[in-house]
C-alpha cells in the first residue's frame, strides 16, 4: 500500500487532510460496532436453537428474540463502514490502509467461535452438535487462512511500498525518511539579481528583455500623449545608455 | 505525515475500535429489553 499524498494548488504533497483521517476513524469504529452486534445477534439466535422467524402469515414454530433486526442492520451498515474505512484508509496510505481489512477475519472468527462454543456445548443440552462444529470449523477456516496470510505478507507488501517511497524520495534530492516539506507554508522567494560582472554576458538576456519592457512603455506613454517628443527622445536616450553599449544597437 | 501523527492516528483507530464495540453493546442491550431490574 502507497503512502499517498494529497497534493495542494501548487502540486506539492502536504498528505492527507483533517477530514480523511476523522472519515478513516469513523469507518473503523462503524465496522467493530457491525461486527460486534453480528456477534452479540447471533448468540442471541443460537440461544434459541441457531434459528427463528416472524412475521408472515404462519405461525412461527421459534419467534425471534429482541433486537434480532439489529443483525440485518449490522449486515449491510458494515459494507458502507468497510467500503468508508477503506476508502480513506487508502488515502492515508501505509499499514492504515490495511487496517479495515482486518474485518474479514474479525467477522468470520468471531462467528465462527460461536459456533463452535455452541456445538460443543449446545444449548438444548447434549453432546456436540456436528450443526454447530462443522460451520464453526469452516468460519475460522474462512477467517484464520487470510489473516495468516496478511500477517505473513502484508508487512512486506508495505515494507515494499515503503522501499519504493524512500527510493523515490533519494531520488528527488530529499531525505530518505521523515516528513515531506510542508511548502504550503513555506514562503518563496525570487531570487535577487545582482549586476552581472564588467565584460560577463550572463545577465544581458534579463537586461535585453527589461530594456525592451521600459522602451515598450515608454513608447505607449509618448503615444497617448503623456509624454512629450522631447521626453521620449530623453527618455530612451537615458534608456538605452543605460543598458550599455551592447544593447544600444539592438534596441 | 509525522512520526507523532502516526502514533496518534494509532491511538484514534484504538480508540474508534473500543468505541465502536462499546455502541454494539449498548444497543444490543437495549434492543434485548434493557439492564435486568435490580433485585431488592
Amino acid at each position: 500500500m502507497s503512502d499517498l499524498s494529497r497534493p495542494n494548488e501548487a502540486g506539492a504533497s502536504v498528505g492527507p487532510s483533517s477530514r480523511t483521517f476523522l472519515l478513516y476513524l469513523i469507518g473503523v469504529a462503524g465496522l467493530a460496532f457491525s461486527i460486534t452486534l453480528m456477534f452479540i445477534e447471533m448468540r442471541a439466535v443460537l440461544d434459541v436453537g441457531g434459528s427463528c422467524a416472524d412475521g408472515g402469515p404462519y405461525v412461527s414454530a421459534q419467534s425471534c428474540p429482541d433486537g434480532t433486526w439489529l443483525m440485518f442492520l449490522a449486515i449491510f451498515g458494515g459494507f458502507g463502514w468497510g467500503a468508508l474505512a477503506l476508502w480513506a484508509g487508502s488515502l492515508i496510505g501505509g499499514r492504515y490502509g490495511l487496517v479495515p481489512l482486518l474485518a474479514w477475519p474479525g467477522l468470520f472468527c468471531s462467528l465462527g467461535f460461536n459456533f463452535l462454543q455452541y456445538g460443543v456445548t449446545p444449548p438444548g443440552g447434549g453432546g456436540p452438535e456436528l450443526g454447530f462444529l462443522i460451520p464453526g470449523i469452516l468460519f475460522e477456516l474462512m477467517g484464520g487462512i487470510p489473516l495468516a496470510l496478511g500477517l505473513r505478507f502484508g508487512g512486506s507488501v508495505d515494507s515494499a511500498a515503503q522501499e519504493r517511497l524512500r527510493a523515490t524520495r533519494v531520488a528527488a534530492g530529499l531525505a530518505p525518511d521523515g516528513a515531506l516539506p510542508d511548502v504550503s507554508t513555506t514562503s518563496f522567494e525570487y531570487p535577487t539579481l545582482v549586476e552581472a560582472p564588467s565584460g560577463s554576458r550572463a545577465a544581458e538576456p534579463a537586461v535585453r528583455i527589461d530594456l525592451a519592457n521600459e522602451l515598450e512603455r515608454i513608447a505607449d506613454l509618448h503615444a497617448r500623449g503623456a509624454l512629450t517628443d522631447e521626453e521620449f527622445a530623453t527618455a530612451k536616450t537615458a534608456l538605452l545608455a543605460s543598458a550599455g553599449p551592447s544593447s544600444e544597437g539592438e534596441a | 505525515m509525522s512520526a507523532e501523527l502516526r502514533r496518534w492516528l494509532w491511538v484514534g483507530v484504538i480508540v474508534a475500535i473500543a468505541l465502536g464495540i462499546g455502541a454494539a453493546v449498548w444497543l444490543a442491550g437495549v434492543a434485548a429489553g434493557g439492564p435486568p431490574p435490580p433485585v431488592g
